[in-house]
Order: C-alpha cells, then structure tokens, then sequence
C-alpha cells in the first residue's frame, strides 16, 4: 500500500564526542561499525561505534597535509581517499588496520579539491588545483582518462550514473560536460552567481557536484557568495537540467552568514540532510523536504559545521562541527601556555521515523 | 594680525582639488613641520636612493607564504617548495619568488605588540617608536622629509592604491602635511591633472602667478606650514603634469602589463616600478583584502600568487635596468596570521611570530632571519620588532638611524625606536 509518510518529529540530538582536532570529513564504513574521519592532520582517524561509547581506533598514516575526500567502494572493500598534496589511495577495509592496496602519491599536482565515485564503483574521477580531472580504476588505480582545460582551479567533479560521463566545475563557476568514452569536454556553462571577486580575489561557491533523480538532474552545492576576507555568502543547491544545463532550481539555506553548504546527505524517506558554515559561529544541521519551502528542522546549536555522516540502518547521522569561540586574534593558550588548536565536536543525531499518515 | 592655523572655507576658493583642501586641513591640524637637520640633509643628498614598499593590508598570513610549515597541525593544506637557496622552503604557492630567493633577505621572527588593524596598521608604517606624546610619520613621508625629492621634482612619497586618491596628509605625522602621501587612486592620475587645451600656455602662467600672489597673501597671515604644504602640492601637481605618460596605459607594453599581471596589485607594482623610474622617492604599493578570518586558504591560493607575480616582475626588472642597488623594496603588512584555524577555516591575527621580507638597496641579497617553532606558534630565535626593521632600512638607505634625529620645534626626536637597533645580517 502507497501511503504518505510524513516525520512526525525533529531529529533528536542523542550525544557529542568531543575530539582532540578539526575534521573536514566524517563517513560511516559500509556495514556502520566504524566512523571514519579525516581532516587538517594528514590522517585518517577511525573511531569503533559496536560498543556503548564510541572507541578510537589506530589512525591510517601515509596521507600528507590535508585530507578531503573518504569514498568507500564496498564492493571492492576499499576507502579511497585523497590529499592536498595530490595524493589518491585506495584502502583495503577488510582487516582490522585497513593497508593500501593501491596508492598513486601524485595523483594530481598538488591538492585533490574532490573525488566522485560511479555508482557502479567502478571509477572514481578526480580534481584540483592543477585543473584537470583524472579518472581512475578503482579496483587497481589504472588511470583511464585525463581530462586537462580548466583554466582555473577544480573544485567539484561528479561522475554521471551512466558511467559515461562527468562534470567538473571551478573557481569562477565553470561546468564542463566531459564524455568519458571520448575524454572530450562537450558542453559548457557558467554558474556565474556562485561565484563572486573583490579587491584581486576570487571567491569560489561551487564546492560540490552530485546526479541526482537517475542523473537527470546535476546538483550544484555550495554558496553564492558576496564576501571576501570573512565568508559571507547564501548557502545554496542549485537544480541543473543535465539535459538542457539550465537551472531548474535554487534551495537557499538561511541568510548571507551561513555562508556555504558544505555536505548533504538525502534520506531514503526523501528529505535532505545538510550542514552549512559561514562566518565565525555560524553552522546550521537541516532538514528538508524537496517539495517544500522551508526546512521542517533547523538547528544553529553548532558552530561551523562541515561534515555530516548518515547511516540508513540505524536512521542517525553524525555532524562535525566546530568548538565554540574558534576564531580569536593572538595566541590563545590553556593554564599550562600550551597553544591551542581547535576542535570538531562530533554529534549524534536520530533521524525522524515515518509512519503512515 | 590674525596667527591662526586653521583655516576658514572662504579662503578655499582656489582650492578645487581635493588633495589640496586635505594637505591644508591636515596641516592645520597637525601646526608647525618639523625641520630636519640640516646636517643629515646635505648628508644624504649625496645619494639618489629610493624605496617601494607592498603593503598586503590586513596581513598575509607567513604560512601560506615565507614560513611555511607543511604536514603540521595548523600547517595547512599547502607544500613547500625548493628555493634558489639551498635548504629555503617557501609555500608552494609562490613559484617565481622561490627562484629568486637568492635576491631577497626574509625575517621570519617579526613578533610585534598589535594584533587590531586600526592601531596595528599606524604602529607598524611608524615603526612603533616609544610613545613621546606625538605622532610619528609613516615610513613615507619620513623618508621623504629625511632624503628629500629627487631631482624629478615628483611627489618624494606616493601611495598608489585601490579606491580614491587624494593627498593624505595625515601620514606626515609631526613632519607637517607637506610631507604626507600623494594618493594615486586605482592607477589614475588625480582629477584635472591634464591642463585643457582651451587654457593657453600665457593663462596658464597667468593663473599661476595670481594662485602664488593670493598663497603669498594666505601665508602672510599664517603659520608656515599649512601655507607651504599648499603651495607645495600646487608645485608637485605641476611636475607630475609633465609626466602624465605615467598613467597612459598606451605607453604600457602588453609584455609588461601580462608580466606583472592583469590585476590590481599587478598593475599598481607596475605604475610603481614606473613612479621610480620617474623619480619618486618613496613609493607605496597597496594591496587590500588580506584580513582572510574565513576561507583564508583559498584566499591565498587566488592572492599569493599574485604578489608572486608582481613582486617577481618587479625584481626582474629592477635587476635588469640596474637599479636594485639603489632602490629597497619592502613586502610587509601590519602583522600576519594565527596557527590556529578557526571553524570558518581562516586564520586570524598574529603579531606574534610573523614575516616579512625585503631586496635590493643596503640588503644582503639571499638571507633568511631567524626561525619559528616547529608548528610556527613562536619564535624560535631572536624576535625582532618593527624598530629593528625601521633601524635596518634607514641604515640601508644610508641614514644612521642611531645618531640622527627629526626635530620637531624644539624637540628632537629619534627617527626608530631608541631601544632597538638594525639586524647586521640583514645589511650588506
């Protein structure tokens, strides 16, 4: 029987792990037993959620500067992850310390801005500072296609449902269509609002790309941004026609201080999960659904949030957040004159359940 | 007879410029011009030198640029990169200025008091002199009051930056507004500099022999410095009428605009390695928008490179047409930015252990000064403050900074900060 299953209540905030660092990136493994996260160290930290609380488990070394982008492809048992100093590594899950099957430690000339994964986890495309788009094997790291033309810095690239194609967008708003059989860049369009310059720089807004709705429809995740120095910028999902490159669709997400969408999620009941950051302070955990206006759950408890995990079996996803009071001018230092870094508070939402209405 | 400093609006009339009625009102406010020794004067005419100063206003942060301290904690998300001096890193996002490291001196020990931008910005370009109840000159004017104009009769200090321009007076400090900053704003000449051909060269004379009569008159009932700093714009106006080439984008190669780059910190390096060539004593470059609190690493990645670009030009051709020897260049802001990243992924401010770095003119070519901790939350060496560098570039300007003094009536004063000295390893 259809029915139209409505939430009938918030996401309930269950607890906060709090961290010793930053992470820009938080993912559930496959089966949701370990949390993995990565972010301004260099290293993939692991946490083990079997027991009642969660327990740090050994962090995977061998990554360099900062680390962006944790794809899993469980049907290979592999994590592929990627650095800022253009490294790409694809982890063996299976054992109990994940080790790298394959690693290619210049995979791009300096930092993989993002990493896109097929649905049929048979490629994964990459992109950067270098402003070519790589695509590669994911079972042995065989690169398939090199994908050079961007003037300017990647900082988004999608890998189609097909299979047959890509898009990759840069620091001016630049989307190119690439033909991945050909290698050919086929079409072209400008997101001129997500992107905005001042006073000799350029401010980026297209921080994501991802299909949607069988790959009818390009998603285009980030800010239009109108700010430089601090950021200041609406965050915003922007619904491309993939057929027609128009845009079909702008969600904004709150005022110019929240700055940029900086991960969503889409549950499987069909509303979308994302965390905003913008200036100092400012995150935002929502929820909405697509057909409707206004989120029906908002929450700006947590300051700067960058990162959201989401597990369907147990209906609960993680935020990565920030500490409060991160920004300050000086050096800030405990009791003992220890300088201190800033944090990610790690914490646990439980997701609405639908019942019929 | 009226003795008073300040002026009425009637007596403006003849002031149509802007830059005029600023240098009168600052000068009023700021009373007498300090008068150098004579002594130093004569000293230092004996030679031409000449100094470009890049100010990366709000502060470019040492590691995304001289310090860079990759793989740690707050390093960021950057490498480093080989330099021209073995055993030198720089931020991999500065590649021409890694080949030309042997040109430069870098002090990577700056540990200054301010970390706010409005007081921090006046302490820094004063070099933080002890406070004598008076207000130091920014380096500008100071160097154009102690070396003087050249021979060009060109404006001795010139800012060149974004926005308005003007004559900013209030740079002058203690010295007297006529030795505040000629404001060249976004690359244009100042409104009216081109005389219009309807004006005879005979009513050109004209006009200008009734404009002095009615200064004569003003200044008879006046202090002298408000009155002489009126004049003196007048005059310095005139010269820079007969260099309005300067600002002729026509007479720009198309080599040098995409060598220094098509932006405004690329242009305005150009214009000021070009006010050099002229003759301008004292040029000050400006850049804005590097207070990166948000964002701060794709900030640098859009702006480092730009002062790569340009300062590297610069250099080339400071080098190329012989006049590294007698002009310093100075690449600085008022301090740099916090380890620490905040949630909005930037950096804030952080007088506390920064850099700077500088070339040409008295410098020992090829030094860096001083180390920073492993992470870059401290120094690691000897500090340095602002007082040491502004001993240092009066030294390499050939001015003994320890002895000499402005005098302003009757007090004499230091020209840096008596407690500090200039860094030897710095001087050649």
């Amino acid at each position: 029987m259809e029915t139209d299953a409505q939430p009938i209540a918030q996401p309930k905030q269950l607890t906060t792990i709090e961290t010793d660092r930053q992470y820009r990136v938080i993912r559930f493994s496959p089966n949701a037993k370990t949390l993995y996260g990565a972010g301004f160290d260099a290293a993939i930290h692991r946490w083990d959620l079997s027991g009642e609380l969660p327990t740090e488990l050994l962090v995977l070394p061998g990554h360099h500067g900062w680390v962006e982008s944790l794809i899993f492809a469980a049907k290979h048992n592999l994590l592929l992850s990627t650095d800022s100093w253009g490294q790409l590594c694809a982890w063996d899950i299976a054992p109990e310390n994940p080790r790298p099957r394959w690693r290619h430690a210049e995979a791009h000339d300096g930092w993989i801005r993002a990493a896109s994964i097929s649905e049929d986890q048979t490629l994964i495309a990459t992109a950067g500072r270098d402003g070519t788009v790589r695509v590669w094997s994911v079972t042995d790291g065989k690169l398939l296609h090199e994908l050079p033309g961007h003037e300017h810095e990647i900082f988004s690239v999608a890998v189609h449902k097909s299979g047959q194609a890509a898009a990759s967008a840069d620091l001016l708003g630049n989307l190119k269509h690439w033909e991945l059989p050909s290698g050919k860049c086929v079409r072209e369009v400008r997101l001129e609002s997500m992107h905005y310059h001042d006073r000799d720089h350029d401010v980026a807004g297209l921080y994501s790309l991802r299909f949607h709705d069988a790959g009818k429809t390009l998603l285009c995740a980030g800010s239009q941004p109108n700010l430089t120095g601090n950021v200041g910028g609406i965050p915003s999902i922007c619904w491309l026609d993939w057929e027609s490159l128009e845009v079909t669709k702008t969600m904004e997400f709150g005022e110019k201080k929240q700055g940029y969408v900086y991960d969503y999620q889409f549950h499987p009941d069909g509303y979308l999960m994302l965390v905003t950051s913008g200036a100092p302070g400012a995150g935002q955990f929502i929820c909405q659904r697509l057909d409707e206006e206004q989120p029906f759950f908002t929450t700006t408890k947590m300051s700067n949030c960058h990162s959201l995990a989401f597990d369907a079996a147990s209906n609960r996803c993680i935020v990565a957040a920030t500490n409060r009071n991160s920004q300050g001018n000086g050096a800030v230092r405990d009791k003992e004159g220890k300088y201190l870094g800033n944090t990610s508070p790690l914490t646990i939402f439980e997701l609405p359940a639908m019942v019929d209405a | 007879m009226p003795n008073n400093p300040l002026c009425n609006p009637a007596e403006h009339t003849l002031s149509r410029r802007r830059m005029l009625g600023a240098a009168t009102a600052g000068a009023a406010g700021l009373g007498l011009g300090a008068i150098f020794q004579p002594a130093v004067a004569e000293e230092l005419s004996r030679n031409d030198r000449q100094v470009l100063l890049m100010w990366l206003d709000g502060g470019m942060s040492q590691l995304e640029s001289w310090d860079p301290k990759p793989n740690t904690r707050f390093g960021g998300p950057y490498r480093s990169i080989g330099t021209s001096l073995t055993g030198v890193r720089i931020s991999e996002l500065m590649p021409r200025m890694a080949r030309q490291m042997h040109r430069l001196a870098v002090v990577r020990t700056m540990k200054t008091e301010d970390p706010n931008h409005s007081s921090g910005v006046p302490k820094i370009l004063r070099g933080h002199p002890k406070d004598r109840g008076v207000t130091y000159p920014y380096m500008g004017s100071a160097v154009a009051k102690m070396l003087g104009p050249t021979a060009s009769g060109l404006p001795p200090y010139v800012w060149v930056k974004p926005g308005n321009g003007g004559f900013i007076s209030k740079h002058a400090g203690f010295l007297g507004a006529k030795y505040g900053a000629f404001a060249i704003g976004s690359g244009k000449p100042p409104t009216n500099l081109v005389r219009p051909n309807s004006i005879s060269d005979s009513d050109d004379a004209a006009r200008q022999e009734l404009r002095e009569r009615f200064n004569r008159r003003f200044a008879a009932r006046r202090h002298p410095g408000p009155s002489e700093a009126n004049s003196y714009v007048y005059d310095v106006a005139q010269a820079l009428m007969k260099h309005e080439d300067l600002f002729d984008a026509e007479t720009l190669s198309a080599k040098d605009r995409e060598r220094y780059g098509d932006h405004d910190l690329g242009r305005n390096t150009l214009l000021g390695r070009r006010l050099l060539e002229a003759g301008v004593r004292f040029v000050h470059v400006q850049s804005y928008g590097w207070d990166t609190h948000g964002d701060n690493f794709n900030a640098h990645a859009s702006r480092v490179p730009k002062v790569d670009q340009a300062l590297s030009a610069l250099l080339d051709d400071l080098n190329q047409r012989g006049m590294i020897d007698n002009v310093l260049v100075i690449v600085m802001a008022e301090f740099g930015r916090t380890p620490r990243i905040n949630g909005c992924v930037g950096r804030d401010h952080w007088p506390n252990a920064w850099s700077l770095a500088m070339a040409g003119c008295g410098i020992e070519p090829g030094v860096v000064v001083g180390e920073t901790i492993a992470d870059g939350t401290d120094v690691a060496t000897e500090p340095y403050d602002i007082g040491h560098m502004f001993h240092t570039w009066y030294q390499a300007l050939g001015i003994d900074s320890s002895h000499h003094e402005f005098t302003n009536g009757t007090q004499p004063l230091p020209v840096a900060h008596d407690d500090m000295h200039a860094v030897k390893e710095l001087l050649s």
